[in-house]
């Protein structure tokens, strides 16, 4: 993305939420006057998921000039910890509990990752499925399956949510888009940072369409570790 | 009938905003809502459907403003008028949306009643006025 194209999305999508909270201060300062309390009570929350959402922003804007900067190195990571420790950090989400969690190995138990960058493609891919569930599913469940193909190893992150209607997909990994707005606010920067991240880990991240859902592809390079 | 505006935004602190000061002005004025264009564009479809203004937001999932005009230009009917309703836009945006003849003006969010007052008293074209 152009320079140019970013500091524009980046400044109206900071700006945004500071406009509209502006707005609803004015309105809750009359309701005020007016002794309207459910409508100042109404204003207040509106601000605050504006301002929450201003914050996811920045959160998400930093981790990317951190990402551009960080050096690591590799380390071999026991990805079934890993992953338990994910779905650990995730308990309290909306809709956590509901969702069966399915993980299977596949004969991988250690990979050789930067662990920062790997677990941040885990978690963002993980805590997606948790949001975006279909609320018409009786049984949701989120399924993280490891391959190793010859010198390769997936990670499909896959669930039986929403999914992304097939003419959306082409924008998916793009920066600033959002597929879900009414379900769940995010900066539209999520699936953007774990592209880089994969491009750092020397693999990559595509989507995989199918009928019901999403499922997402990790793929990354094996190496045993003895370097 | 009163007045019918159909808002398009996906940001529900905005489309709040936009309802109180839209019926604080004129609790008759009818308002529906639609969260990005593409919803917009459905509920227009519809032949029988036709708000006296669209308020349209810029940056939207799915569908957004610039897209929505492009769709709504190949409707047949364009008699509601385009409001542009954005914190903030390009110049080149700017010129695009303009350059529709049913887009009268661009209103930098959020939207006041003083803006609106505004609004509906410089459309000579109001198709229903607000005193009748």
């Amino acid at each position: 993305m152009e320079l140019e194209e970013f500091a524009y999305r980046t400044s109206h999508d900071l700006r945004s939420p500071i406009v509209s909270s502006l707005g609803l201060l004015d309105i809750a300062q009359k309701s005020i006057t007016d002794g309207n309390t459910d409508k100042v009570k109404e204003c207040l929350e509106l601000a605050n998921t504006s301002l929450t959402k201003l914050e996811v922003l920045i959160q998400d804007i930093l981790k990317l000039t951190e990402m551009e900067n960080a050096e690591e190195s590799e380390q071999a990571v026991d990805v079934e910890d890993l992953i338990n420790s994910v779905f650990h950090s995730m308990r309290h989400m909306d809709g956590f509990e509901k969702a069966e969690k399915i993980v299977s190995l596949g004969g991988v138990d250690e990979v050789n990752v930067k662990l920062t960058r790997f677990r941040m493609i885990i978690e963002n891919l993980v805590s997606n499925a948790i949001k975006y569930q279909d609320p018409d599913q009786t049984s949701p469940h989120i399924e993280v399956k490891l391959k190793r193909e010859n010198s390769q190893v997936f990670v499909d992150v896959s669930d039986n949510g929403l999914g992304i209607p097939e003419d959306q997909q082409q924008k998916l990994f793009k920066m600033f888009n959002r597929f879900h707005p009414k379900v769940s606010f995010g900066s539209g920067l999520g699936l953007y940072l774990i592209k880089k991240s994969a491009h750092v880990l020397g693999g990559d991240i595509e989507y995989v369409h199918q009928p019901i859902g999403a499922r997402f592809r990790l793929t990354i390079p094996h190496s045993s570790g003895d370097h | 009938m009163s007045l019918l505006v159909l808002v398009v935004d996906d940001n529900k602190a905005d489309q709040f905003i936009s309802e109180h000061v839209i019926k604080n002005y004129d609790a008759t004025i009818r308002i529906d809502k639609a969260y990005d264009g593409e919803e917009a564009l459905d509920m227009l479809s519809h032949e029988e459907y036709v708000p006296d203004y669209i308020f349209l937001d810029i940056n939207m999932p799915r569908m957004d403003g610039m897209e929505f005009l492009e769709a709504y230009h190949e409707l047949d009917n364009h008699t509601s008028i385009v409001v542009m309703l954005t914190s903030s836009v390009r110049e080149d945006d700017y010129n695009r949306c303009m350059a529709y003849p049913y887009v009268k003006e661009c209103i930098p969010k959020p939207l006041s009643e003083e803006k609106l007052t505004k609004l509906f008293s410089n459309a000579a074209e109001l198709p229903i006025s607000k005193t009748m």
